[in-house]
């Protein structure tokens, strides 16, 4: 029995050692090297210091934070408010389900190539919408400084579909006697959400608000394919920022960047779960 | 958690159909590319002779392997790569050498540019003809004077066959421009930008560009008609420090991105995307675009075109900063660079395709079905008589006589530098920085130097 | 009484006007994209009009003969479902042991894959190309597949373990009894057992590896072994840009995740619950 347990895990763990342990500890040990595929050599902390000294690298941890904002600040919101809403069965809910559902199955690049038309100001849509409200003009969403990070966060604000289903699928285990008893007491539909489902949706919101975090500090797909981090790094991410750095063969220097990033994640996955009291019961 | 409240219903046998086509598509990709080749004939890879319905070069190409293969059968065969980036010209073709260069997996031949080879160079992967070339003096001595300067480095290094030499003008809508009352191309800047002004006031886009190739052609011509111009375009755009200090540059920087604020430019300018520059050519809308003689085969003369374009179509050189002070970029756009640095009979093979490829009657058939000139002396008379696009002959012919020539801003300038451009160039012209910051960023970032 | 009824019309009214904008906000530009597939050239660069006038498949056509889509989808299929399988038969031999036999380790096997899931993998980049580089996997077809199985191997774990821990023992312990041995337990047994999740797994892990452009794009140099987004994403740099045959594989691209997800919604929907709280 012994013998066929491990033939079983040997497979799958032999994979995962090979694709996720072993590159973790390539990249802890060449984060502190000039490697660039060949030449290796040790240089300590230099990597971090040339990253902390340089603008570029503080525009992408800006940029970075700033989708993470759209993430949590419009994304979680919106996705919560939809999936009550839609947890109320009313008529019509499976079809904005799926509509609302659908924009999360298409890829970055193809939204790249939809949002590159959409923005264009020559023919794209939306400088058209923005002229039926009355704003006259033909802005140029992508390429100018004080619009382009938006232009990219819109790419992916309204892709709500996951925490909508999330919530939907939290809500439909909440026992409907809890509202029952609400509604004897008084409450009004909205002080129901207000002081039942809320409370009990903590976890999965906090589930929703990491996964959305470690997405978004990992972003890049549309940055690189619509402008490549420009106009003046304005929407240069992290991860662009490395990838900019891998082909320059600059790849210790990427690594160091990709260690950071992974930082960033462990930070965010501690303190995500410990505000939301992520794997506690719910109260 | 919620695994456990959730019932599925069981739905794998559709799945498993799935798959088992999967599999099965799986084996026959793997069987069909397998390498028929015939034993004791040398094959060699090339990553830019595939087939192509869209593209008169790669079209050209493939064609020009056949005959190769045709002529050297059981000795030589050229086997053809499917690449994506075979001649797209952009970042991302670079980026994909990179890659394949990285991994030792560069093909036995394909088409670099001048910036491209100055970047893959340095990854020790390119072979370098100079001895190739010296062992074959009248080889070497077919080619026109200066087209392999723009493929080598310091220290007698070529790293690349050339493909061609071009003359690379400005084309212009003649309606457009007779609207205005310009009979004539402008003969200077001056005249270029009065032009301008009247086609905006008209409602008709000046001239279209597209914050990168385009766009560059410009700057180009504005620098290399300026007498300090030419020393820039071949030295100085290598350096860090010239850019803030010639006074070509920063007349050109400034006086384009006056063409921005004033106007005359499609409000698309800044994508990098050549196609939003040449779409509004292309329908009629803007009375100008710089590009090089195959956009008539490639673009003009298609039906993307509209009606009539073609007809309406002039090729200029670039005005001057002066009457009678035009010039055009020449250049040799792109050559033949290796992957294959040993010295074997791969290695023939390879020279034996390229001297194919550079012999006079190939490049006379190149000629004719792209556009773009021979790299190599032909005949005048057989030049002539062979029926080449005139639109691009003409300005070719025209070149040789013209005060100024230069090569253009990807010849010399640093890797790094189109990418450069791209993020700096839409935050200059739309005024959130001065000239002197956006050259030195320009300087610094495009050499790779950081800070 | 009047007021009482207005308040629930204002209420629908406010509920409906806030789904109606957030499905047009979220699927509008793609839509506008999907119709303008059908536009001619001119028509899409002068951007007159909503809808196609006049229409036109002259795309479509383009996207198979000129941008040669097929060979572009048939790798990424190859991909999506190699890779699926690779996932899920590892992750059930592997999931299995750890769900049901108690040794030493065990738990912090489980944590530390489960830990794989949270890894924001682009910070791997460079270790992923230089690894498949040194196994001679780099720009090959089976590397993709084994990378894909690698990387949707964590998710497809979590998700067959926790079924696996909700479901009774009963008849794997009569197997046992009646003397089956491991692996026929497996097969027999457990397999058919975890359908349900294996379905909602491979629906999901379908779709993730369809949709991916970074591992592809870093992966792969050759246009043979190119997936259909890095393709996609090149229509738009490249020198010749058949503008009306990108958009038309585009929306081709954009088609077939979405008609997995409207047919298999439910495994979709029941996949991303149990992927996202373990």
């Amino acid at each position: 029995m012994r013998l066929q347990i491990g033939l079983s895990l040997v497979p799958g763990l032999l994979l995962f050692f090979t694709f996720f342990i072993v590159p973790l500890a390539v990249l802890v040990v060449t984060a502190f090297s000039d490697w660039s595929g060949t030449d290796f050599r040790f240089t300590g902390v230099q990597n971090f210091h040339r990253m902390a000294v340089d603008d570029v690298f503080w525009k992408a941890v800006r940029n970075t934070l700033f989708y993470s904002m759209i993430g949590v600040g419009i994304q979680m919101p919106l996705g919560i408010l939809v999936g009550v809403i839609l947890s109320q069965k009313i008529p019509g809910w499976r079809v904005f389900r799926a509509i609302i559902f659908i924009p999360w199955v298409i890829s970055g690049a193809a939204f790249a190539l939809v949002f590159s038309m959409f923005y264009n100001p020559r023919f794209g849509l939306l400088n058209d919408l923005v002229a039926v409200v009355g704003l006259g003009g033909r802005h140029d969403w992508l390429f100018d400084t004080s619009t382009a990070p938006w232009a990219i966060g819109g790419t992916f604000a309204f892709v709500i579909g996951f925490t909508m289903i999330v919530v939907m699928a939290e809500i439909a285990g909440i026992p409907k006697e809890l509202y029952e008893a609400a509604r004897c007491d008084g409450a009004s539909g909205w002080k129901q959400h207000r002081y039942i489902t809320l409370p009990l949706l903590r976890n999965a919101i906090g589930t929703c608000v990491l996964i959305r975090l470690l997405t978004d500090i990992g972003l890049f797909d549309v940055v690189y394919i619509l402008t490549s981090g420009g106009p003046d790094d304005s929407t240069a991410t992290l991860a662009l920022y490395a990838y900019r750095a891998y082909l320059n063969g600059e790849w210790g220097f990427a690594n160091a960047v990709g260690a950071t990033i992974l930082l960033i994640g462990l930070v965010l996955i501690i303190g995500v779960s410990r505000v939301f009291r992520i794997g506690e019961r719910a109260q | 958690m919620p695994l456990r409240r959730i019932v599925l219903p069981v739905q794998a046998g559709k799945l498993q159909s799935t798959l088992r086509a999967a599999t099965v598509a799986f084996f026959i990709t793997g069987i069909m590319s397998a390498d028929f080749a015939e034993a004791g004939t040398i094959t060699i890879t090339c990553g830019a002779c595939q087939e192509s319905p869209s593209d008169p070069f790669l079209q050209y190409n493939f064609e020009a392997a056949q005959r190769f293969n045709e002529k050297n059968k059981g000795k030589y065969h050229v086997e053809t790569l499917q690449n994506q980036y075979a001649n797209s010209g952009g970042p991302d073709r670079l980026q994909y050498y990179k890659r394949l260069a990285l991994a030792g997996d560069l093909p036995d031949i394909f088409l670099l540019n001048a910036s491209e080879i100055k970047e893959l160079q340095q990854t020790g992967k390119l072979r370098d003809f100079a001895n190739d070339l010296a062992a074959r003096s009248a080889w070497r001595d077919s080619f026109l004077k200066n087209v392999f300067s723009a493929l080598s480095s310091d220290g007698g290094h070529i790293w690349a066959i050339p493909q061609q030499r071009d003359a690379i003008g400005i084309f212009y809508n003649k309606a457009l421009l007779a609207s205005v009352g310009y009979s004539n191309f402008p003969e200077t800047w001056e005249d270029f930008e009065d032009a301008a002004e009247k086609l905006r006031a008209s409602g008709k886009i000046a001239i279209a560009m597209d914050g990168g190739w385009s766009t560059l052609l410009m700057w180009t011509n504005m620098i290399g008609t300026h007498p300090d111009g030419k020393a820039f375009l071949e030295v100085g755009i290598k350096t860090a420090e010239a850019y803030t200090a010639n006074q070509a540059v920063v007349i050109a920087t400034e006086t384009l991105r006056r063409w921005h604020t004033k106007g005359y430019v499609n409000v698309d300018a800044f994508s990098g995307e050549f196609q939003n520059a040449a779409s509004v050519y292309m329908s009629g809308e803007a009375a100008m675009i710089a590009n090089g003689p195959w956009m008539v085969n490639t673009q003009i003369k298609t039906n993307a075109a509209a009606a009539g374009l073609y007809e309406e179509t002039g090729y200029a050189p670039s005005p001057g900063w002066k009457e009678a002070m035009r010039g055009a970029a020449v250049v040799t756009g792109a050559g033949w660079s290796s992957g294959h640095t040993a010295h074997d009979t791969g290695a023939e093979a390879v020279l034996a395709f390229l001297e194919f490829l550079s012999s006079p009657n190939e490049q006379l058939v190149q000629a004719r079905e792209t556009g773009a000139r021979p790299a190599v002396k032909v005949d005048r008379e057989i030049m002539q008589s062979s029926n080449l696009e005139p639109l691009g002959a003409k300005l070719g012919e025209l070149a040789d006589t013209l005060p100024f020539t230069y090569p253009h801003w990807r010849v010399h300038a640093p890797g790094g530098f189109l990418e450069a451009w791209k993020n700096l160039w839409p935050a200059y012209a739309k005024g959130e920085m001065d000239t002197p910051t956006f050259l030195q960023r320009l300087a610094n970032a495009s050499s790779g130097k950081r800070g | 009484m009047r007021k009482a009824n207005r308040r629930p019309f204002c209420s629908a009214l406010a509920i409906y006007s806030t789904l109606a904008l957030t499905s047009m906000a979220a699927l509008g530009p793609t839509l506008w994209v999907m119709l303008s597939s059908f536009k001619t050239t001119p028509q899409i660069f002068s951007g007159s009009g909503l809808l196609p006038a006049p229409v036109t498949g002259q795309g479509y056509i383009d996207a198979f003969t000129q941008i040669r889509l097929h060979e572009y989808l048939l790798n990424t299929f190859i991909y999506a479902t190699g890779g699926t399988i690779g996932a899920l038969s590892l992750a059930v031999l592997t999931a299995y042991p750890l769900a049901r036999y108690k040794f030493r380790g065990r738990n912090q096997l489980v944590a530390i894959i489960s830990l794989a899931l949270a890894l924001p993998v682009v910070g791997l980049a460079v270790p992923e190309f230089f690894i498949m580089r040194a196994l001679g996997l780099f720009d090959t077809k089976i590397g993709m597949v084994i990378f894909f199985s690698a990387q949707l191997f964590p998710l497809s774990f979590v998700i067959l373990r926790s079924f696996l821990l909700s479901l009774p023992t009963d008849l794997e312990e009569a197997a046992l009894i009646d003397g089956a041995g491991y692996f026929r337990i497996v097969f027999h047994i457990v397999i058919p057992l975890c359908r349900p999740a294996l379905a909602t797994a491979a629906v999901v892990a379908f779709v993730i590896i369809w949709n991916d452009f970074f591992f592809a794009n870093l992966l792969t140099a050759s246009q043979e072994n190119q997936s259909v987004q890095v393709a996609l994403a090149g229509f738009k740099s490249q020198f010749r840009f058949n503008v009306t045959g990108a958009l038309a594989g585009a929306t081709i691209v954009m088609l077939v995740p979405i008609a997995v997800f409207l047919g298999l919604q439910r495994h979709v929907i029941a996949g991303l619950t149990a992927g996202s709280s373990k």
